[in-house]
């Protein structure tokens, strides 16, 4: 054969091998952890000078072929607002104090707001109030209606500040940050998190095993807040009562009367003296035999210093531990606590040293400082996966089994080289799809199979008119030419429109419909590329033996020829 | 085995009202369903929750009412609305899919509302089919569904528009990608028409689908084109509308094979492959076979009629004595009715000498004043190079 004809060929081959070797990956790895399964590749086996791995596949599986959740969450601004009235610039006693702001908290529930969630706080001579910011609040409505809830106990009260403060892309940041921390921590292989902003992030969790509680781990705020319980609800000796109720503990307070008063009430009218915020990131988790599980916190900054002064000057009142609105423990402060402090109580009923686990995790991740909600959740069982994966890769082996024998049964000569350059054309292809990095999802596969059918348009095309020009009396070899000239111009055109309807897909879809454009734009591309070299090199190939000369091989009867 | 279409004389564009006939009874049908019974839109697009469950066996087909009805109950009982429906491949029908709605309320988001829901009726359907296992679960809240429509609706809006303008560029006036636009118009309405008669779910893998038709029909329709563009040049004698013909026969080996190839692998994915593939590959399916019919029926035929109207406007104004600049791939002025058969190539009967071509056309108005000597040389001229050309 000629010189060109033979280094096109080794080129392909040299192709096809390096797409072979980047699917396969028999070769030396950076971490020897199959990507899909998360387990270990088994040692190498040595032959001569070179190590072999066992061959696997070195394409990442989309969620819908793992097993996984595929998580969208959005992130909730907030909306402050500060009030001023005379009565919080007077002089009170901390006593006053707490009566007051018990007071003002039991006039603004949250459904009085028209939101679901609010935090309260006196600050200075300032009252503070920040309410979770949906796209409908109206802040200086919302203002008026707090002024017009408070306006009795706190008369000429006036607000100072009302302003919406909705997610900016330094806050999606660090959600971003804290998110990774607690997956990262939760131990799921190779998660994705990504930020879209404004106020949105997507997180992928392929071969969760507990999809519900990493949902929660993830979402949860994780706003530790340490009140202090105010006096009538519990000093000394009269504390809470306890009860185990099933795997929970459950407080109840009682005020001065002995009446019960609801949990949610006491935390509401506790003000708060360290949150989360003003945690160092050690937190542990203590678990010994004969001992309380305990999960130990440090504070930093003034923090420490706020808490060591309330502690010496609170000694037998109660300490409420709340998490997210709940309470976690109501100890009682015995001593002085200068930084360093232990949570413990709710943790010795069983699954308790998993929620032990989890609050460490969040406090040392840090709480988050916005509300985020999940507005989409995919999640497919691995089972299901993988009987999809195997269901679709079977189903495409029997259609591509169906082309190749149609293609050599119709086109005859040619359709045998168009079936090897299929072959050929779809090795390529996982190579490429390979290359771009490209997550392999179910339409993905769906793409790759209906690009088999497509590729082959191009052959056809070539062939058709290959016949066409055999018949008007060329030779071979100007026939080829002709061709391959003049289908080319029908090629391009006709696969410029399917990989440009497949950028527009790719531009709007969703997770796994990118995955489909991804895999039907390489396929596209590629198969323009085997169209002119493979084709072309087996049909070159084939031009310089004798088997050109037979004519009835290109599905051409002799007596054809010469037609004009 | 070879070679079904070589040297048929069919008519594919005399016919063409036929075509389009068949096309608009096809188009009205499913509009007419569309607008009786609506279409199913999936939670990609309504919002919700959707949960997979998977029965221990399968269904066997007579007990298939029962059992949903069975399933109706058990959930009822747990108090969660939702709409049931059994699914399967073709083999086995082993799984229940529950939709419900989940607007947010309460402080708790859309999720927090499904998790609710599916706690509730797990244990009810344990009760009910012991064995039974949830194996997916979805939600799309309110918020990101009305996006995917939005995206959906311009993802398919730009895919015409880039195609319009490719084809306009390509080839020469826009009465060729106004045809191609039209039968891609065709087939997305025959998609949705199809669905709206099926009822099928449509989610965010039919925009795929629609759009993936609409690229590959339009790949079609350009290879057509593409031999009309090039017999154009090359038979200078014969109506537009003969040419389109030839142009299509020629092609018609190759169009049905692609159909056919492609087919084969989508119906083998459909038959084998999983459940969560089979809406997705019998859009592709109904799409690509629409897709084909229009390329070969409709596609060329429309640009006739268009080129067919310009053929008349060019003899008028010829008529009128007012000046008429021919452009490439323009109509020959038609000289018979359009509705005719293929020439055989040999043939060269004596009529298509009058028939200008474009350099006859430019020497015949600047010989105008040379006289008619000047013009008749032309024309012979022009049969001799025609002649030369077939034979190469």
């Amino acid at each position: 054969m000629q010189a060109r004809t033979r280094w096109w060929l080794i080129g392909i081959l040299a192709l096809v091998a390096l797409a072979l070797v980047g699917v396969l990956e028999p070769v030396k790895l950076r971490d020897r952890t199959d990507r899909n399964t998360g387990k270990a590749i088994p040692a190498p086996k040595q032959v001569g000078p070179f190590r072999f791995y066992k061959p696997h596949l070195g394409i990442t599986l989309g969620l819908d072929l793992r097993g996984g959740s595929h998580l969208v969450l959005q992130a909730q601004g907030r909306a402050v607002y500060e009030f001023s009235a005379p009565k919080l610039s007077e002089p009170m006693s901390e006593e006053e104090r707490t009566e007051l702001y018990a007071e003002v908290v039991n006039l603004l529930p949250p459904e009085a707001m028209g939101t679901a969630k609010r935090d309260v706080q006196l600050r200075g001579d300032r009252l503070v109030v920040e309410t979770r910011l949906d796209e409908e609040t109206d802040v200086a409505q919302q203002a008026d209606t707090i002024k017009s809830l408070l306006v009795e106990k706190l008369p000429g009260i006036e607000t100072k500040v009302a302003e919406r403060q909705p997610i900016t892309g330094e806050n999606l940041t660090s959600i971003e940050r804290i998110i990774e921390e607690r997956v990262n921590a939760y131990g799921v292989t190779e998660p994705v998190i990504q930020r879209q902003p404004p106020d949105r992030l997507v997180v992928e969790l392929p071969g969760v095993k507990d999809p519900e509680k990493a949902k929660e781990l993830i979402r949860q705020t994780a706003v530790l807040e340490l009140r202090h319980v105010p006096r009538k609800y519990a000093y000394g000796e009269r504390g809470p009562d306890m009860t185990e109720v099933g795997a929970n503990r459950v407080y109840t307070f009682r005020d001065p009367t002995g009446k019960e008063v609801p949990t949610e009430q006491v935390i509401d009218e506790s003000p708060v003296i360290v949150t989360g915020r003003d945690l160092k990131p050690t937190s542990r988790v203590v678990a010994m035999a004969g001992q309380q599980t305990q999960v130990t916190f440090e504070l930093q900054g003034d923090a420490a210093k706020t808490f060591e002064d309330f502690t010496r000057a609170h000694v037998k009142h109660y300490l409420a531990i709340v998490l997210d609105g709940k309470l976690i423990t109501a100890p009682v402060v015995r001593s002085t606590i200068r930084r360093e402090g232990v949570i413990e109580g709710g943790f010795d009923k069983p699954g308790g040293l998993e929620e032990a686990r989890d609050l460490s995790i969040l406090l040392n991740a840090g709480a988050l400082p916005f509300d985020l909600d999940y507005i989409e959740n995919r999640t497919v069982s691995a089972q299901l996966g993988q009987d999809a994966l195997q269901k679709s890769l079977h189903a495409g082996l029997i259609g591509l089994l169906a082309v190749l024998v149609f293609m050599a049964l119709y086109y005859r000569l040619p359709g045998l080289l168009a079936d090897v350059a299929l072959i050929i054309y779809i090795i390529l292809l996982m190579g490429a799809i390979k290359l771009v990095n490209q997550v392999l999802t179910l339409p993905g596969i769906l793409a790759v199979i209906l690009s088999i059918g497509m590729a082959v348009d191009a052959n056809i095309i070539i062939f058709e008119r290959l016949k066409e020009e055999i018949r008007t009396g060329k030779t071979m070899r100007s026939a080829v030419e002709a061709a391959f000239k003049r289908a080319w111009a029908a090629i391009l055109d006709s696969n410029v429109c399917s990989m440009g309807t497949g950028f527009v897909l790719f531009y709007f879809g969703s997770g796994p419909i990118k995955g489909f454009a991804v895999a039907l734009i390489v396929g596209v591309a590629v198969s323009l590329f085997t169209a002119v070299t493979v084709t072309r090199l087996f049909v070159n190939i084939v031009m310089n033996t004798p088997l050109a000369q037979n004519l009835a091989l290109f599905g051409v009867a002799p007596g054809d020829v010469g037609e004009a | 085995m070879v070679d079904l279409f070589r040297g048929r004389k069919w008519d594919l564009v005399g016919n063409r009202l036929v075509w389009f006939g068949l096309s608009l009874a096809l188009i009205a049908t499913g509009v007419a369903f569309w607008a009786v019974r609506g279409l199913n839109f999936g939670i990609d697009f309504t919002g919700g929750g959707l949960v997979t469950y998977q029965f221990e066996r399968p269904v066997p087909q007579g007990q298939q009412t029962g059992t949903l009805a069975r399933a109706r109950e058990a959930i009822g009982s747990s108090g969660v609305a939702a709409q049931l429906q059994l699914a399967g491949t073709a083999a086995a029908t082993d799984q229940l899919l529950v939709r419900t709605r989940v607007e947010p309320r309460g402080g708790q988001d859309s999720d927090a509302v499904l998790t609710e829901q599916r706690n509730k009726m797990l244990p009810a359907l344990q009760q009910a089919f012991p064995g039974v296992q949830e194996i997916a679960g979805e939600m799309v809240s309110p918020v990101v569904s009305k996006e995917l429509i939005r995206s959906a609706v311009l993802a398919v809006a730009w895919g015409c528009v880039f195609i319009l303008i490719w084809i306009r560029i390509r080839y020469f006036d826009f009465k060729w990608a106004s045809s191609a636009l039209v039968a891609l118009v065709h087939d997305v309405l025959v998609l949705i028409g199809v669905f709206a008669m099926t009822q099928k779910e449509i989610n965010s893998p039919f925009v795929a689908a629609a759009l993936t038709v609409v690229g590959y029909s339009v790949h079609d329709t350009i290879v057509i084109f593409d031999r009309i563009r090039e017999n154009l040049r090359l038979r200078k004698g014969s109506t537009f509308a003969e040419t389109a013909n030839i142009s299509l026969l020629e092609t018609m080996a190759r169009s049905v094979n692609t159909v056919l190839t492609v087919l084969l692998v989508l119906i083998a994915v459909y038959l084998l492959g999983g459940v969560s593939l089979r809406n997705f590959t019998f859009a592709l399916i109904v799409g690509m076979v629409a897709g084909g019919y229009s390329s070969i029926f409709n596609a060329a035929q429309l640009l006739v009629v268009m080129k067919n109207r310009e053929e008349r406007l060019v003899a008028g104004r010829r008529a009128a004595g007012r000046p008429v600049r021919v452009m490439p791939g323009q109509a020959r002025p038609a000289r018979r009715a359009a509705r005719v058969a293929p020439k055989p190539l040999t043939e060269e009967p004596a009529e298509t000498v009058e028939a200008a071509s474009e350099e006859g056309e430019r020497e015949e108005a600047a010989a105008g004043e040379r006289g008619e000597r000047a013009s008749r040389s032309a024309r012979k001229k022009l049969k001799a190079d025609r002649k030369r050309k077939r034979r190469f």
